[in-house]
């Protein structure tokens, strides 16, 4: 009776000890998320934001491979803009191990090979810059973000057949002379569109003498390359001159300190038409209305600061899309190769695909590190504070509005 | 023609400011032979505490500030000016001054940006807009009426009135009251100051304070018109200290009028109102910069040297 | 007979000699500091884990450029606020060389700190006069140009992006995070040598004094323009070459790290670490990098980035240094290390040796001088002759000092020659006219009031010298040396001619006001001059003084010197003096010889 008891016991023990040793390993996948919260909050957080709402959502379901369970993390640091910051800020990645970098693309040219030695990859998830993105000389740079290419082309195209002459206008951040560079491409075979290009100093206190050049060089309508902060000092400069220059841009017009800070001139909003990623699919808008519901849900809607007719209007989380997906192509990269290893980690991301928040799929290849297609850019203007989707271009007149105000 | 109105017109208003400026370090070099290097941080500050005051951190628009609540954080601003400088200037500058050069200089760059980093940290946008304390929208079109063929602010009007107001006023204390006779007093002659019973060392806390208070009124009347950052304090001290320098720190009324010729000489750099050669729009802040060190190194300032 | 086995025994023996004299001078200080950069160059090993390598190789760049900072703020007395300027300007210039050039990093980096180099002569030379008001505002609207100007002109900074570099073998080495470290602390090492060296010798003794006592200085003939420039471009050259070498480690020239706030955490650095401690800064930058760690901690606390916090700390530490006196972190060590030490074994001194004499005539012909409309001399001429004492003796306003200032150089006459032997100084400066044999004392007690009496007395054999330059110093060649103990030499006898000998190591601040009377006439002694005018040297003196005075005069006198007396005190008046000359208005009224009894 004795031994019988002695040997079930022995016999459970044993049984636990077998349980315990096939229990999973744990294991981390770090992402690094360097980007100017300091100096562009609505970037950094935007970014930042979606990353970790995808760690969350992946943490929560467990990433099981290998034998190992991972959990997400996220690290956010600040890169104020400023690219020597940018390139501490991938050192001390790299010291922790870093699974990938999230990046809103300051400093890329020298942070690359730095992340290259050692086989991590950066993604880009903001600026669209053609020379920061080669999957030949920089095989460890991928980008999920509407491309300047893109952007410029499009633009191009919306702008020429309605004949008027147009001012460039771009500022001397790298994000300006990325868009300069673009645009440059975009109008060399119409010349006679473009009426001046000038550009725009980022300290400067105000952009009065380029608004004054701009409007003696005849230009009829302006295209603005700018971050935000510059973008409105030049319609302020302009407006405040009286000049009722229609201006496009680029998506830092749907950055909210331009409202912010035109807040008491609403009517210098007014007509303000941007450029930018689609937010919703050929899927429908099922998917993002998904996606934003979990974004609010995790962090509460963005407020712009500013009110429309009396409500508060939110900004839409379109950035966070690209962050939100990127870390999901990154943990089936991870998923496929079986472990974070970085060299593995790196290959696999060439050859996985996911669904991305709004529908569309994201993946890369060899040869293309662009997430995004380049066709999939709409036009928005503005009207008492929020954004629609302007009537006259084929793609943007089929998309939904989205709703902006709580 | 049209260009030159805005160019005066714009160049007046900013420089009204810098006139400002340019009067409280003259004044404080003249009354203790120092100068004031965290001046500028110093009507950053007054300037910051007025929005507080006004709207605390979030951004506002015209709607949502009452007048009587405006004029409350103007004068909140202009005591918090007063209150800091003539604090910081017992605290750390006075036991310097006649001692030791690197005490007060680096007791003054202290200040400034010890300011600046506080502003920094409570106002974490990259650039606030402060709202009209006159709703001047109401008034023309949209804020701007016609001149002589130019769009001219209503604003710069009443940043060139209250600047020369100001400085009247501070004209008037200096030759008129028994205040500003100490004041100059201690400045021509600060033993015999101090024999005739005149407190020397506030009489200085005060005017140090009362320098910053007086052109944080004009900065904030100036303010609404660009996108005010935590750094445009120190910006706007270091024009007025351009031109200041630039009259060797003379009298009232010369510093202010070199800071009006100095806010206008920049409008019409950027403009390209003399002539238009490329890229000159940009160098509109450097050269008066680089002209005010070549003078500096040319000429001695006012103040009498030491004897020998 | 020079064949090289000669030459290898002299050789030897010099490095002998060399390392005896090493032997004698070395202090515990001396071995403290070695202690330190030793562990400075073993640190990242120790803390690698808790600090990363770039961040000590930052820091340690930091620390050199802080150093350079304190050749002008420490050992000059110049408040220089433009060495971000300087660190900028490298910077830039090694990122365009590495960009467009083939030129090895090295030489990159050194072709920065030439650039700086020469933005700061430009600078010392604008800002040469020794008004601290204009130093300041000079050096400060500087930086800011050069701050401005990288914002606005994207052809020199590259744009809001600043230029990438293209990095390249440092040495040989690899460049790692890691070989930076160690070069920047070698480099700052040597550059705290350095500064040790230029402050014992005559450079720091004649900067030392133009920052005590600017008139005193000048009258015995420091070039303190020339000085303050060198020390100038010096700690800029410093600041230029940490530039050019933090640009390689940060692989970016970033338009806004090289503005108002580096120049302001450089100041503050050498500030709370002490400017006129060799180590100081470096000390200083620590402090700074546990106000960033700091700032860090509060920052995470807040929910922000940590360098936000970093300028606020920074300025409060150095407003708490301020309040509480300024005293600074090395000296503060360092005097609380010594309570605990055992005093240094003083070193033997040299016995007094005077120098050859020189003797001249000194003659001055139809001096004039007006301010304004006023006549301050009008018309003076006079003779000096070796071995006489002329009185100058008038009212207050004759004109008496203006004719000093005359002879001396302070001031340029509007008419007139002065001639020293055979020689036309009218137009020299006073620092030529003291080389040549002609030297003041000043009206008013001017004293240097941190020196000892024997380094008070040096700085008048600083003009002496030939082998004193800098690169001398900073080597300590034979010459320079065997130039020090005559220079001691010539003190020690200077001071025994006015009876200070025994007083030689007591602080100036310590004697009574005859004594230092008698101490300046010993500097002015201590130039080894031919003409000697003195500028009432009985002030205050009681009578037993008096007696003294009159010796050490009529001493001089017997040794040929010429002298130039301005007395109102008769007594001493009748006992010296040969000729009296009387003036009136800036005119002679009266010229006899004094027949004493």
């Amino acid at each position: 009776m004795r031994a019988t008891a002695a040997a079930l016991v022995a016999l459970a023990l044993v049984a636990a000890g077998c349980g315990s040793s096939s229990a999973k390993q744990q294991g981390r996948i770090l992402v690094v998320v360097d980007a100017p919260f300091s100096q562009s909050p609505y970037i950094g957080n935007t970014i930042a934001n979606g990353a970790r709402l995808a760690a969350d959502q992946l943490t929560a379901r467990g990433i099981t491979t290998g034998g190992t369970t991972y959990k997400v993390r996220v690290l956010r640091l600040d890169n104020a803009l400023s690219p020597s910051r940018a390139v501490a800020n991938v050192r001390r990645a790299l010291r922790e191990h870093a699974t990938a970098i999230l990046t809103d693309g300051t400093g890329v040219d020298a942070t690359w090979r730095l992340a290259e030695k050692q086989n991590v990859p950066i993604g880009i998830t903001y600026q669209g810059g053609g020379a920061l993105v080669n999957p030949e000389t920089r095989p460890n740079v991928f980008r999920i973000a509407p491309t300047d290419h893109g952007l410029a082309f499009r633009l191009a195209e919306y702008l020429v057949p309605k004949g008027l002459k147009i001012g460039l206008l771009t500022d001397d951040s790298d994000y300006g002379q990325e868009g300069r560079a673009a645009l440059d491409d975009a109008f060399r075979t119409l010349p006679k569109a473009v009426a001046v290009r000038i550009t725009l100093p980022s300290s400067a206190g105000d952009l009065a003498p380029q608004a004054l050049e701009a409007r003696r060089s005849g230009a009829t309508a302006l295209l603005v390359w700018a971050r935000p902060a510059v973008l409105a000092k030049t319609i302020a400069a302009a407006r405040s001159a009286g000049w009722r220059v229609p201006v496009y841009t680029t998506p830092a017009g749907e950055d909210p300190v331009v409202r912010q800070q035109l807040a008491d001139h609403p009517s210098w909003v007014d007509g303000l038409t941007f450029a930018s990623g689609r937010m919703t699919a050929e899927l429908g808008p099922a998917p993002w209305s998904t996606f934003e519901a979990a974004y609010e849900a995790a962090f509460g809607a963005t407020s712009v600061g500013v009110k429309s007719l009396g409500r508060r209007v939110i900004a839409p989380p379109d950035y966070a899309m690209y962050s939100y997906d990127f870390v999901n192509v990154l943990a089936a990269a991870v998923q496929s190769a079986a472990g974070t290893d970085a060299a593995k980690v790196l290959a696999a991301l060439n050859q996985v695909s996911t669904r991305g928040a709004n529908g569309d799929e994201r993946g890369f290849n060899e040869r293309n590190h662009e997430g995004v297609v380049d066709d999939d850019v709409y036009f928005a203007r503005f009207r008492d504070m929020i954004f629609r989707p302007v009537g006259d271009d084929p793609l943007s007149s089929t998309l939904p509005v989205i709703s902006q105000v709580r | 023609m049209s260009l030159a109105v805005q160019v005066v017109f714009t160049g007046l208003s900013a420089g009204g400011v810098y006139g400002l400026i340019a009067i409280g370090h003259s004044l404080i070099y003249r009354l203790t032979g120092i100068v004031h290097f965290g001046l500028g941080d110093l009507i950053g500050l007054g300037a910051f505490i007025t929005l507080f005051v006004a709207a605390g951190t979030q951004p506002l628009t015209q709607e949502t500030v009452s007048g009587g609540r405006m004029a409350l954080a103007i004068v909140a601003g202009v005591v918090a000016c007063v209150v800091v400088g003539a604090a910081g200037y017992f605290a750390v500058v006075q036991p310097y001054i006649g001692r030791s050069a690197i005490g007060w200089v680096a007791a003054t760059l202290a200040l400034g940006f010890a300011i600046h980093a506080v502003l920094d940290a409570a106002f974490s946008r990259p650039a606030y807009v402060f709202p009209d304390p006159i709703p001047f929208r109401r008034v023309g079109n949209d804020g701007l009426i016609k001149i002589l063929g130019a769009q001219v602010h209503v604003r710069a009007f009443a940043v060139i009135g209250v600047a020369i107001a100001v400085a009247a006023i501070a004209s008037w204390v200096l030759q008129r009251t028994w205040f500003g006779r100490s004041l100059r007093a201690i400045a021509d002659e600060p033993e015999g100051a101090a024999i005739v019973g005149i407190s020397v060392e506030r009489t200085r806390a005060l005017a140090f304070g009362l320098a910053g208070g007086m052109a944080a009124i004009a900065v904030v009347v100036a303010a609404p018109g660009t996108p005010f950052e935590t750094g445009t304090g120190a910006l706007l001290g270091l024009k007025g200290l351009v031109a200041a320098v630039l009259v060797r720190f003379a009298g009232l009324w010369t510093a202010f009028a070199a800071g009006l010729a100095l806010g206008v000489v920049e409008a019409a750099l950027g403009t390209g109102l003399l002539g238009h050669l490329p890229g000159l729009a940009s160098y509109r802040e450097l050269i008066p910069l680089l002209v005010a060190i070549v003078l500096l190194a040319v000429r001695p300032l006012r103040m009498r040297e030491a004897a020998e | 007979m020079n064949t090289p086995a000669v030459a290898a025994i002299r050789t030897g023996a010099a490095l002998r000699e060399a390392l005896a004299s090493a032997r004698e001078t070395w202090t515990e200080t001396a071995t403290a500091g070695g202690v330190i950069v030793a562990v400075a160059l073993l640190a990242p090993l120790v803390l690698g884990g808790l600090i990363a390598t770039d961040t000590l190789a930052s820091g340690a760049y930091l620390a050199l450029a802080a150093t350079g900072l304190a050749l002008c703020v420490g050992l000059a007395g110049v408040p220089s606020l433009a060495q971000g300027a300087f660190v900028g300007t490298g910077a830039f210039a090694a990122a365009h060389l590495l960009r467009h050039t083939q030129l090895p990093a090295e030489m990159c980096a050194l072709i920065g700190a030439l650039t700086a180099a020469g933005l700061g002569t430009a600078a010392g030379f604008a800002v040469r006069s020794l008004d601290a008001v204009r130093v300041a505002v000079g050096t400060w609207l500087l930086t800011w140009l050069v701050a401005l100007a990288l914002g606005v002109l994207p052809w020199l900074s590259g744009g809001a992006q600043g230029l990438v570099v293209p990095t390249r073998r440092l040495f040989g080495f690899s460049p790692t995070p890691l070989v930076h470290y160690e070069l920047a602390v070698v480099l700052t090492g040597l550059c705290a040598l350095a500064f040790v060296a230029l402050r014992r010798g005559p450079f720091g003794l004649d900067l030392a004094a133009a920052a005590q006592h600017r008139g005193a200085a000048a009258a015995l003939g420091v070039p303190m323009e020339r000085l303050r420039v060198g020390a100038f471009a010096a700690s800029a050259f410093v600041g230029g070459l940490a530039g050019g070498f933090v640009v390689q480690l940060d692989i970016v020239a970033d338009p806004t790290a090289y503005g108002p706030l580096l120049s302001f955490e450089l100041l503050v650095a050498v500030l709370v670490g002490g400017a006129a401690a060799a180590l100081g800064p470096s000390a200083g930058v620590v402090v700074l990098g546990m106000i960033a760690l700091a700032a860090r901690a509060l920052g995470a606390l807040a929910g922000v980035s940590g360098s936000r916090f970093q300028p606020m700390l920074e300025a409060l530490l150095l407003l708490a240094v301020l309040t509480t006196g300024g005293s600074a972190l090395v000296p503060a060590v360092s005097t609380a290390a010594r309570r605990f030490l055992p005093r240094r074994r003083s070193r033997a001194r040299p016995t007094a040796a005077s120098s050859p004499k020189r003797r001249e005539l000194l003659r001055g012909e139809g001096l004039a001088k007006h301010f304004g409309a006023i006549p301050a001399v009008d018309g003076v001429s006079l003779e000096l002759a070796p071995g006489s004492i002329t009185a100058l003796v008038g009212p207050n306003g004759s004109g008496k000092t203006t004719l000093l200032r005359l002879l001396s150089g302070a001031l340029p006459p509007d008419q007139g020659r002065i001639e020293l032997g055979s020689r036309d100084v009218t137009t020299a400066t006073p620092t030529q006219r003291v080389r040549l044999g002609l030297v003041r004392t000043l009206q008013t007690r001017s004293y240097f009031g941190e020196l000892t009496v024997l380094e008070h007395a040096l700085v008048g054999t600083n003009r002496t010298r030939r082998h004193g330059g800098a690169i001398r110093t900073i080597v300590s060649t034979p010459l320079y040396r065997a130039e020090n103990r005559v220079a001691e030499a010539h003190a020690l006898a200077a001071l025994e001619a006015v009876g200070l000998a025994a007083d030689a190591s007591r602080p100036v601040s310590e004697l009574t006001g005859a004594e230092q009377q008698r101490l300046m006439i010993a500097a002015a002694l201590a130039t080894n001059p031919a003409v000697l005018l003195l500028d009432e040297p009985s002030a205050g003196a009681g009578s037993a003084d008096l007696d003294r005075l009159e010796a050490i005069l009529l001493r001089l006198k017997a040794d040929g010197l010429a002298m130039l007396l301005v007395e109102h005190n008769l007594r001493l008046l009748r006992a010296v003096a040969d000729e009296i000359l009387e003036l009136e208005l800036g005119r002679v009224v009266r010229h006899a010889r004094n027949v004493r009894l």
